[in-house]
């Protein structure tokens, strides 16, 4: 199940979100070897703060983090728009609707099929949320391997800006429109057959 | 008019063809834009079906669109260039485009690379920029766009190639796979056993040990690992381990545990 955590229900997931800052170190800093603040082998920065939304993938079984992305508003100060707007030939999008995908992340620990099934189910997810919260767009940075992947899932993706090359890695900003076929249109390999979004986590805990 | 506009014209316009012939008009006109003379867009695999009439994509057995000189493509698919094609096998390995002078940073040129490079010059394809086209658990593909003596690759261009080669690809993949209803199936298929044996290669085991682990003898352990080097046509089994990661077959963690 993907659990949807932000600011009111974050200390009801304290240890899954301890779990995703710890695999983010991992991944982002130790493999990636991305230059990111860390501390305590947790990596987070200033966008993890009140306005961030995470949406996380939890074994069921052992309560283990699998995967997890950030959802940034762009209304709000965010990395497109604070650190990249370059990447954008005219204006960064922003707005209510349109949130940024940030810190996209795999548990370093699955096999590459276990990976893969992780992965359709965040993607799912992230979509399931998209869809029922109204929001038109995803945007998000990334490198242009990876944009060959994104496209062959089947989305509407549109360049914002032509790429660049920043830390020797040629990187670009994407949107990725979301539509009622969004689902529809992925490929088989990307897609997970069964809704992923845990909704009930937003149910209110009773009064004491 | 913005390379952002010119890119985003094409993106929508590729979106739209209906058949092999239209994207590959797309991409001539759009590859003259930005100062091209040819481009290849092609799938990483066996080429003979590859046919003028654009069947084989029609088809959907293969992406393969391209307006090389007529001879060079003969002798391309002939000698099967395609599976030593230096540009090609760097492509497999780097996310971003690259000029085809810098192949030397991703791949060790071996003699053979040599001459595949000057009979591509001789063929009239001096020089060229390409932009990989990988996804895992799919053949490799890859869009090239080259130029022809007395013409020079405009580097501010570069960017806009990068956008239009990758979309150019997808818009590619979608005809082939539109045409079977499957996705495209994966041309490097590795048996379950020979991808067990990879896996324990790579964790440094040796063939008898493998062969204890799995109950076999060192002899078929022996014969999972040529038949995996053959699926991959590589020499050395080291490298049919780093395709199978790049494959997405093998993930670091399972051979780091």
């Amino acid at each position: 199940m993907v659990y949807i955590v932000n600011r009111f229900n974050r200390s009801a997931h304290s240890a899954l979100v301890q779990a995703m800052h710890a695999e983010r170190k991992r991944v982002f800093v130790d493999m990636l070897r991305w230059d990111l603040p860390h501390e305590n082998n947790l990596e987070y920065d200033q966008y993890d703060g009140d306005d961030a939304q995470y949406l996380i993938l939890q074994d069921q079984e052992n309560g283990d983090h699998l995967a997890s992305l950030r959802l940034l508003r762009t209304d709000r100060p965010h990395i497109l728009g604070d650190i990249f707007p370059f990447l954008c030939d005219e204006i960064v999008p922003s707005g209510f609707d349109v949130r940024e995908i940030t810190r996209f992340c795999l548990s370093s620990k699955l096999n590459a099929q276990d990976r893969q099934q992780a992965r359709n189910i965040l993607v799912r997810g992230m979509v399931e949320y998209g869809l029922i919260s109204g929001f038109s767009a995803y945007t998000a940075v990334c490198e242009m391997g990876f944009l060959s992947q994104v496209l062959a899932v089947g989305w509407d993706v549109d360049p914002l800006g032509m790429p660049q090359i920043v830390n020797g890695k040629m990187i670009g900003a994407f949107r990725i429109k979301l539509a009622a076929d969004t689902l529809h249109k992925m490929i088989s390999s990307w897609r997970c057959d069964h809704p992923a979004l845990r909704l009930a986590e937003f149910d209110r805990p009773l009064a004491a | 008019m913005s390379q952002l506009t010119d890119a985003q014209r094409f993106i929508d316009a590729s979106r739209e063809v209906t058949c092999a012939r239209d994207l590959f008009n797309l991409l001539e006109s759009v590859s003259r834009e930005m100062g091209f003379d040819h481009f290849a867009l092609i799938h990483h695999v066996d080429l003979t079906p590859m046919n003028n009439r654009l069947s084989h994509m029609d088809r959907g057995e293969l992406v393969a669109l391209t307006n090389y000189p007529d001879d060079w493509i003969e002798t391309y698919v002939k000698r099967d260039i395609v599976s030593n094609d230096p540009v090609l096998l760097a492509s497999e390995r780097t996310s971003a485009g690259f000029c085809w002078e810098d192949t030397g940073k991703f791949i060790r040129i071996t003699s053979e690379h040599r001459l595949i490079t000057e009979d591509t010059r001789r063929a009239g394809l001096v020089a060229g920029y390409t932009v990989p086209a990988n996804v895992p658990g799919e053949a490799n593909g890859s869009c090239n766009f080259a130029i022809k003596l007395g013409n020079a690759i405009r580097p501010t261009n570069l960017p806009m190639a990068q956008v239009v080669g990758a979309f150019a690809f997808q818009a590619a993949r979608t005809l082939v796979a539109r045409a079977t209803e499957q996705p495209h199936v994966q041309d490097h298929s590795l048996s379950e056993r020979q991808l067990e044996c990879l896996i324990l290669v790579a964790k440094g085991k040796s063939d008898w040990e493998i062969a204890k682990i799995l109950g076999i003898s060192p002899n078929t352990v022996r014969r999972h690992l040529e038949g995996a080097r053959t699926n991959y046509d590589v020499v050395k089994t080291i490298q049919a381990v780093m395709r199978a990661i790049h494959h997405g077959r093998i993930a670091l963690s399972d051979v780091l545990h």
